[in-house]
């Protein structure tokens, strides 16, 4: 896929939701299909698809909070496996995951400096363990995510602190634990737009400075562009476009990566209003799989084949692969 | 043409005595029948205070401390909301100006259908109707929003983020009204739900003909959706423009700051520069230009002298005509006043 140290890598990984009785009624939900990513040193991929695609299901399977159905998932190279006692704590101290609401993923009666002693402590990066070490390297945490003078916030509650203020404690509370691979699951959308970019800034800024491999997560295609280096897009489970994010942004081949790019609010496009490419439909049923692409009943183009087949991978340029027939060459 | 709603210097406070917060400080501004107005701005600006001091619909402590909302709704005398009684307000209110929040989840009632909700709304303000008549009106309401109407038997758990969001906008629109409230509508959606609601609104509007009041803290989706756009900052108006202008060239340095802060799909990779600083602490303003300790053009005089929303000139260079100017664009900065280096 792409050169560098890979950390992560995620080989045809799927997750099945089985709700035996009621919701589903046995068949089982399919929130991730054949996922495969590599997560690289110093370099940022961004996850792209709208709500109930699979995008935040994928993050979940890579942070260990669940077990993959099916594939494999290595570390370094080493499978991982958070079953085992303990596991899961020496997997978190390798990657972390960031979520995306600041207000309920910091436990509104605890300080901050709780938040940031308690990874320090358990993951034994508090070096001598004394109140005083703990207290500076809290403090120098705080300093490293723009909360300065970090002193100043250990003290605080998260109810003290703004929207912005408070997604900055959860990105120190995910460094305390010095990890290779951030997961950050719309970082920012919970945010105003005008502290996003703040966000984003300080995320690309570590993932040079602690040289991370880092997985933006995100619905909004245009940020993955500014912020990414590769654009994946996921479309109901599966990973239906793979590139770098000027060519997927700028020349989207799948239709519904051309979807996405269409519906990003654009003032430039305000001066020829109401032409909007208004695509029906709704996200699909993931309980229930199709014969041939997931796409077809909502694509344009759809052909009988896409309804039969499902498309395999067509790379029409290096480094960009998409699934869709109408890039099969010999068909063309 | 007159307006079909009229602001003027409106002040909303939450508290009393020495803990007053000023929410809203002399903020003014007209709406005409069949226009989309947008409000932008950052969290705690004030836009949401404004909405719902328009609605009557203040929370606990906030009240209006001063100022008009004058109101020329259909075949009625106008009236002043912010002075009115409480039976002249429920009469305006829903039938003349409807409110879509933010959080569609939490605004419907759990236990009851949207065919019920729907039809308790009608039944309230149209006594007269019977029981056909509203089960008729529901039906095509919910048509009109792009729910299939068998679908109102529904509860708002069974649909999705973007239906219940198309559900509230059926249920605002119930009473035919001539203003329709739009608070952060789409903030919760993804995009491609957020593109099919706004695209759905706009149909709606250019068939019915009422009109908007949008408020969020996208200003990109302003651009495109709102005839006219107030950029508020701190509880002021700090810029009033038609939109494509204000996109154009955004005269107050917040309002350029708002329009470098998002992303573009599109065109070149331009550089983002965004706002430094935090949105400010409504209890503690700074002296003079609430904005100038984020203003990169701040001067000496930003931090004695609080600028006026005043007209200026577009953004050709040329003044415009005395009247004109003020509807097209008024800019509360002390670099485009007299006073400032830049005159």
């Amino acid at each position: 896929m792409s050169s560098g140290e890979v950390v992560l890598r995620a080989e045809s990984v799927s997750k099945t939701f089985r709700a035996g009785r009621g919701f589903f009624r046995g068949g089982g939900l399919h929130a991730v299909s054949g996922f495969s990513l590599d997560l690289v040193r110093e370099r940022v991929v961004a996850l792209v698809g709208e709500s109930g695609s699979g995008k935040s299901t994928a993050a979940r399977l890579l942070a260990g909070l669940y077990a993959p159905t099916s594939g494999a998932i290595t570390l370094a190279g080493r499978r991982v496996s958070v079953r085992a006692p303990g596991a899961r704590r020496r997997y978190a101290s390798h990657v972390q995951i960031v979520l995306q609401d600041p207000f309920s993923s910091l436990n509104a009666s605890y300080s901050i400096r709780h938040h940031l002693a308690r990874p320090l402590l358990l993951h034994g990066n508090a070096g001598s363990g004394k109140r005083a070490d703990v207290e500076a390297r809290s403090a120098a945490l705080l300093e490293e995510v723009s909360l300065t003078p970090g002193r100043d916030f250990l003290d605080r509650y998260p109810h003290e602190l703004s929207g912005g203020q408070r997604q900055r404690v959860s990105i120190a509370r995910a460094l305390a634990v010095r990890p290779e691979v951030m997961l950050a699951d719309e970082p920012v959308s919970m945010l105003d737009v005008s502290i996003r970019l703040g966000i984003l800034r300080l995320l690309g800024r570590l993932t040079a400075e602690r040289r991370l491999a880092l997985l933006y997560i995100t619905h909004d295609i245009a940020s993955a562009r500014y912020f990414a280096t590769e654009i994946a897009v996921m479309y109901a489970g599966e990973m239906v476009e793979y590139g770098p994010s000027e060519d997927v942004t700028q020349a989207p081949l799948h239709p519904y990566s051309r979807l996405l790019v269409s519906t990003v609010p654009d003032p430039d496009r305000a001066a020829g209003r109401g032409s909007d490419t208004l695509v029906r439909g709704e996200p699909p049923d993931l309980t229930r799989r199709l014969a041939g692409c997931t796409f077809a009943p909502r694509c344009p183009f759809a052909m009988d084949r896409c309804r039969q087949q499902a498309p395999p991978r067509f790379e029409p340029s290096g480094g960009h692969w998409v699934r869709c027939w109408l890039f099969d060459e010999q068909e063309a | 043409m007159t307006a079909l709603l009229e602001v003027r210097d409106l002040d909303v406070s939450y508290g009393h005595g020495e803990d007053t917060l000023h929410a809203v400080r002399g903020a003014s501004f007209s709406l005409r029948r069949g226009e989309i107005v947008g409000v932008a701005g950052e969290s705690g600006c004030g836009k949401s205070t404004l909405a719902f001091a328009i609605a009557r619909l203040l929370r606990g402590s906030g009240h209006v401390e001063g100022g008009e909302i004058l109101w020329s709704g259909r075949d009625r005398e106008p009236i002043d909301l912010a002075t009115a009684d409480d039976e002249s307000v429920r009469r305006v209110r829903w039938s003349d100006i409807s409110i879509v929040m933010q959080s569609a989840m939490n605004a419907m009632n759990p236990v009851l259908s949207l065919r019920s909700q729907i039809g308790d709304v009608i039944k309230a303000h149209d006594p007269a109707a019977g029981r056909r008549e509203r089960g008729r009106r529901v039906g095509e309401l919910l048509e009109m929003v792009g729910i299939p109407s068998a679908r109102g038997r529904a509860f708002p758990h069974e649909l999705s983020g973007g239906m219940r969001q198309r559900a509230m906008i059926a249920l605002a629109l119930a009473l035919s009204p001539q203003l329709v409230i739009l608070d952060e509508p789409t903030t919760a959606l993804d995009v491609v739900m957020q593109r099919q609601v706004l695209s759905e609104l706009k149909r709606l509007q250019a068939d019915l003909g009422f009109a908007v009041l949008f408020i969020t803290h996208d200003l990109s989706l302003l651009v495109e959706i709102a005839d006219r756009i107030l950029v508020m900052y701190a509880g002021t108006v700090v810029e009033r423009a038609d939109a494509l202008d204000l996109y154009r060239a955004p005269f107050h340095p917040y309002s350029r700051g708002l329009l470098t802060s998002f992303p573009k799909v599109t065109g070149v990779r331009a550089e983002l520069t965004g706002i430094p600083g935090t949105p400010p602490d409504l209890r503690g303003l700074p002296d003079g230009c609430p904005f100038h300790p984020r203003c990169a053009s701040a001067m000496d005089e930003c931090k004695r002298e609080t600028p006026a929303l005043v007209p200026r000139r577009r953004p050709d260079g040329e003044a415009t005509p005395d009247g004109e100017a003020t509807q097209s664009r008024d800019v509360a900065c002390l670099l485009y006043q007299p006073t400032g280096r830049a005159q």
